[in-house]
């Protein structure tokens, strides 16, 4: 569907884009992550078109982007993270879809305007002033705009930046409901932890490269070197940080209390072993807890220092 | 093609909609009209049985008297010699237009800095095909102007029994090719710049330029003004678009429609090459605020 | 000491008032310059700040370099020579370049110019040398021959009246002694008077007594003048450059259009496309002028050299009058009516109103033994006459090049009130507009 191939932006000796080559499949949504000033606008508006690359190639639906291609640009829906609502705030929302539609040339836009009001919950604003609408009502509108024309992939770029806990899950379940629908989905955050629960493959963009893609199981697991197991006991026995540290695979054990704070470097799940060593003696856990590693913790974990990792675990350097 | 005439087609639409929902279109009309009412009074007033005398009416001799320190006599003689209207057009059409150039500049600079151009330009549309539809509909709000402006006069001139001379019809055909020219300078300021401030301050700086050339160079207050504006004029008349309107008057005034003919279509072209010149340049520079 | 210092600034404001317009002479080089207007000779100067001479193409001109002193004049803002102290003739020759080609030497010649009587106004023929001065000689000569006649005139009249004095104390005499007197009356009716000789009217403009100077005739274009002393060497400061130029279109038809009750107030038509705007309180009177178009700034430095104008613009010059036309006139309340040009006098309304009146000249009656005020053509202004249209044709009919004008006469009425409310209609729109929209909100 989306496919780079050795993508390079750069603004005189500043390279935004650096050799990137990605591919998102039919019908996925491709999470695209990286911190402000990754090169994550410079690498789509180059996908939609927009600006020239400085070299690569990008091909939507097989075909080949140049800024000439509008008839490709038909075929997508792009949500910005900002709206010039200032310039459109005189429209109602009626008026602002409709204008978009005669754009797009959208068929029986009036019956299509009114359901995809209807889907994003915006029916009984539509003849109100966009002006009077809120952030994520105005995200919502963007959304209707970019599906008006029913396009193959939608782009949303940073689609609930801003916006509050009810409008992000109104946001990101109508993602997912289009995503069923069979549309292919390109999101590009810095919210890793809403990407985490969208996105079914992420590419992470790191000073303008693709420093790691894979689908987010994976990326995960391979991100993850260490465990943490939180253990609750009874009573805290003196030297039992001594003693669980002599095990092999347990690299170092805090003590908060009657909580214990233990970092593993085994990869599988150790919770069974160390529930056998602690009965083994005479403690008895009152919870034994693996906590979650997010890809929030493994995202900031991306330095410069430690590329090549990342590079070796997959990723695209 | 057709796409972009499409595209262009539904965007000016929504301009215009826009230009005639906004109450500043209506007030500068009328205002200008208004202004129009009493230039006719006035020239009604300078009447005797002689014919007409500027001095016969305060507002009308204070007019005279500066054109004619300005431009000479001759001038004032050729601007009234069929009667008030080719004066009252140059002055009532002035501040309407320069509401519609700076409205248009100022709103092209706007949306571009906001960023309507890129969100326009995510669908079928390019900087090219946006600056058309702001072009046609700026053409479409002039027509309209012109045609409200014609009417009016035509409605006052039976009113008072004056006529609208031919040169004065003659200049209001002109004054509609001058004005793409002058908005086609206010899409190349916009290209060139960033924020409509800047484009605004560009573009009102490049037309004060033309017409000190064209002024300058036309008055006889001050033999300094008159050569400076000369040097220039040699120079920059070419990309001016007040020279060819002077050409086409001259010819108008000479009885002779070559001129006249050849200005409107110097004026096409030059308006042509700057829109070209914009699309380079947004072609390089790109649309992104 | 305060009266003092007040009376001291007194007198220095006095004195400023009173020497600031003293305009200051200055003794400078200069050309003057006799040049052809199209319609007759006009005197004007190129002083030291004058970069150009203006002339019209194909036309008899003069020059002469002299030394004298130079003024401005603030009333009028013009240069004035002042030769009563300083008026010197330069000897030499006049250098004239065209681009460094074709140049002329012109030498010193004396000249004349005069203007004689034809069907036309203009018939100006100048004379150089020798030809000058016969020129002269034959206008003094006429003039001797008139004064000659004249003093003849003097002579039998004074005959006559004393003869006719004789006669009638003699028929007095004789009546009173009751004698016949019949043949005396029949002697007295046998007298004839003297008939008085008419002024040479060979001439509109007699000749000048002949001048010194150089005579300039140059084809359209530019030149370049110095003036080389008898010493040979070029004056300094005696470089102008000289624009010869001509009538920038076809010849057209001009009109001096005379208000009934302002004869000393005419307006020009002169733009064929002009409209004439009247009030209708009076008649008015035409007169149809040959036209030429000029270059604004050279016709007016023509005329006078300092004046200013506008290089971009070019005006009508009325040259003289059409002999035999007439006007074809068609109004909105009348079929065509041909005018023809007829003899007008301009008498003075008697009493306070200090007016003038133009009448039909009365060539018999009460204008006899004088001369019309004008040859026009009467247009009538009737109460309710709106539009005129005219036209100014020669004797066989025929439209003159440029000669159509239309006249309209407007008055003052309520009905151009309207216009504002159609002025002010945009804001009624504006409401509607605003209403509407504001109802579609939800």
């Amino acid at each position: 569907m989306i496919r780079t191939e050795n993508l390079c932006k750069k603004y005189g000796d500043f390279t935004a884009v650096n050799n990137i080559n990605l591919q998102v499949e039919p019908g996925e949504i491709y999470g695209f992550l990286g911190p402000n000033g990754a090169g994550k606008t410079s690498t789509i508006m180059m996908m939609l078109g927009i600006s020239k690359p400085t070299s690569g190639d990008i091909y939507l639906f097989g075909e080949k982007v140049t800024p000439n291609r509008l008839d490709l640009r038909h075929r997508i829906g792009v949500v910005p993270e900002k709206h010039p609502v200032g310039m459109w705030s005189w429209m109602t929302g009626v008026e602002y879809l409709s204008l978009f539609a005669e754009i797009y040339a959208v068929d029986k836009a009036e019956i299509r305007i009114d359901h995809l009001l209807n889907r994003v919950n915006l029916l009984s604003v539509k003849n109100k002033r966009i002006k009077e609408y809120s952030r994520g009502m105005m995200q919502k509108l963007s959304i209707a705009r970019a599906l008006l024309h029913d396009p193959d992939i939608l782009f949303l770029d940073e689609p609930i930046s801003g916006l509050d806990p009810i409008g992000i899950k109104q946001i990101r379940d109508l993602v997912l409901e289009e995503n069923r629908d069979g549309r292919t989905i390109f999101i590009s955050s810095h919210l890793l932890s809403e990407m985490e629960k969208l996105c079914q493959r992420v590419g992470i963009l790191f000073g303008g490269s693709l420093v790691a893609e894979d689908k987010m199981d994976v990326l995960l697991a391979n991100l993850v070197q260490d465990r943490e197991v939180i253990i609750d006991l009874e009573v805290i026995p003196e030297n039992i940080e001594n003693t669980i540290g002599m095990l092999p695979y347990i690299e170092k054990v805090n003590i908060k209390g009657n909580t214990l704070f233990i970092t593993a470097l085994k990869n599988e799940d150790i919770r069974k072993e160390l529930s056998k060593f602690l009965i083994g003696q005479d403690l008895i856990p009152l919870r034994i807890e693996e906590r979650q590693v997010t890809l929030e913790d493994a995202f900031i974990s991306i330095t410069r220092d430690n590329l090549d990792m990342f590079t070796s675990m997959g990723g695209k350097k | 093609m057709n796409q972009r005439i499409h595209v262009a087609k539904a965007l000016s639409k929504r301009g215009l909609l826009e230009s005639f929902l906004n109450p500043g279109y209506y007030l500068f009309l009328s205002v200008s009209l208004v202004l129009g009412y009493f230039l006719v009074s006035g020239f009604k007033k300078s009447i005797d049985s002689g014919g007409f005398d500027y001095s016969l009416d305060p507002l009308y001799d204070l007019i005279g008297r500066s054109l004619e320190g300005f431009f000479g006599s001759t001038y004032v003689d050729q601007l009234f010699s069929e009667g008030p209207f080719l004066f009252i057009i140059v002055i009532i059409v002035f501040p309407l237009f320069l509401y519609l150039t700076i409205t248009s500049v100022f709103k092209f600079g706007m949306e571009k800095k906001a960023g309507v151009i890129v969100l326009l330009s995510y669908g079928p549309v390019d900087g090219t095909t946006y600056f058309i539809a702001s072009l046609v509909k700026d053409l479409i709000m002039v027509f309209v102007s012109i045609a409200i402006i014609m009417i009016f006069l035509l409605i006052t001139a039976v009113l008072n029994n004056l006529v609208v001379g031919s040169t004065a019809f003659l200049s209001l055909i002109l004054i509609f090719f001058l004005t793409p020219v002058v908005f086609a300078y206010g899409i190349l300021a916009s290209s060139l710049t960033d924020n409509s401030a800047s484009a605004l301050v560009m573009f009102l700086m490049l037309m004060v330029f033309f017409l000190f050339i064209i002024m300058g160079s036309f008055t006889i207050v001050d033999n300094n003004i008159q050569n400076i504006a000369g040097e220039f004029s040699r120079i920059l008349n070419w990309i001016s678009p007040f020279f060819f309107f002077r050409v086409g008057m001259r010819g108008v005034a000479a009885g002779n429609i070559i001129p006249y003919l050849l200005s409107l279509l110097f004026l096409s072209v030059l308006g042509f090459v700057i829109l070209l010149a914009s699309h380079l340049i947004l072609r390089i520079r790109g649309v992104r605020p | 000491m305060k009266k003092r210092c007040v009376f001291l600034v007194v007198l220095l404001m006095f004195q400023y008032t009173i020497f600031s317009d003293i305009p200051i002479r200055d003794e400078q080089f200069i050309y003057s310059i006799l040049a052809y207007s199209g319609i007759d000779y006009t005197g004007t100067f190129s002083g030291e700040d004058s970069d150009t001479i203006y002339i019209l193409a194909d036309t008899d001109n003069f020059l002469s370099a002299r030394k004298t002193f130079v003024y401005y004049w603030p009333i009028t803002g013009e240069l004035k020579t002042d030769s009563s102290v300083l008026n010197q003739i330069l000897p030499g020759t006049l250098k004239i370049e065209q681009q460094n080609e074709n140049t002329q030497i012109v030498s010193l010649s004396a000249y004349t110019y005069f203007n004689i009587r034809e069907e036309y106004e203009t018939n100006w023929i100048v004379a150089t040398g020798e030809q000058a001065i016969e020129a002269y000689q034959l206008f003094e000569s006429l003039i001797d021959a008139y004064l000659l006649e004249l003093d003849e005139f003097e002579h039998q009249k004074n005959l006559y009246n004393n003869t006719m004095t004789t006669l009638s104390q003699t028929v007095a005499a004789l009546r009173k002694e009751g004698k016949d007197f019949s043949d005396l009356l029949e002697q007295a009716e046998a007298l004839i008077p003297p008939e008085e000789p008419e002024y040479p009217d060979y001439y509109l403009s007699p000749p000048v007594q002949p001048q010194i100077g150089f005579r300039i005739n140059l084809p359209e274009g530019e030149y370049f003048l110095r003036f080389i002393s008898n010493d040979g060497n070029i004056m300094e400061g005696s470089e102008r450059r000289i624009v010869s130029f001509m009538s920038q279109r076809d010849k057209s038809t001009g009109l001096e259009v005379i208000p009934g009750d302002k004869w000393t107030r005419p307006i020009s038509s002169n733009s064929p496309s002009s409209t004439l705007y009247i009030d209708g309180s009076s008649d008015i009177y035409l007169r149809s002028f040959h036209q030429e178009d000029y270059n604004d700034l050279f016709y007016n430095k023509l005329i006078q050299n300092d004046a200013k104008g506008n290089p971009h613009l070019s005006k009508w010059v009325q040259i003289q009058q059409i002999p035999h036309t007439q006007i074809s006139m068609a109004s909105s309340n009348d079929s065509n009516l041909i005018i023809n040009e007829s003899p007008f006098f301009v008498e003075q309304i008697p009493g306070a109103a200090l007016g003038y009146e133009i009448v039909q000249f009365d060539p018999e009656g009460k204008h006899k033994g004088q001369n019309p005020s004008l040859m026009a053509f009467h247009v009538p202004i009737e109460s309710d006459t709106r539009v005129i249209n005219i036209k100014v044709l020669d004797e066989g009919g025929t439209d003159l090049q440029g000669a159509s004008r239309q006249i309209r006469v407007v008055k003052t009425s309520r009905a151009g009130f309207l216009a504002l409310i159609f002025a002010l209609l945009p804001l009624l729109v504006l409401l509607v507009v605003k209403f509407k929209r504001a109802n579609s909100y939800l």
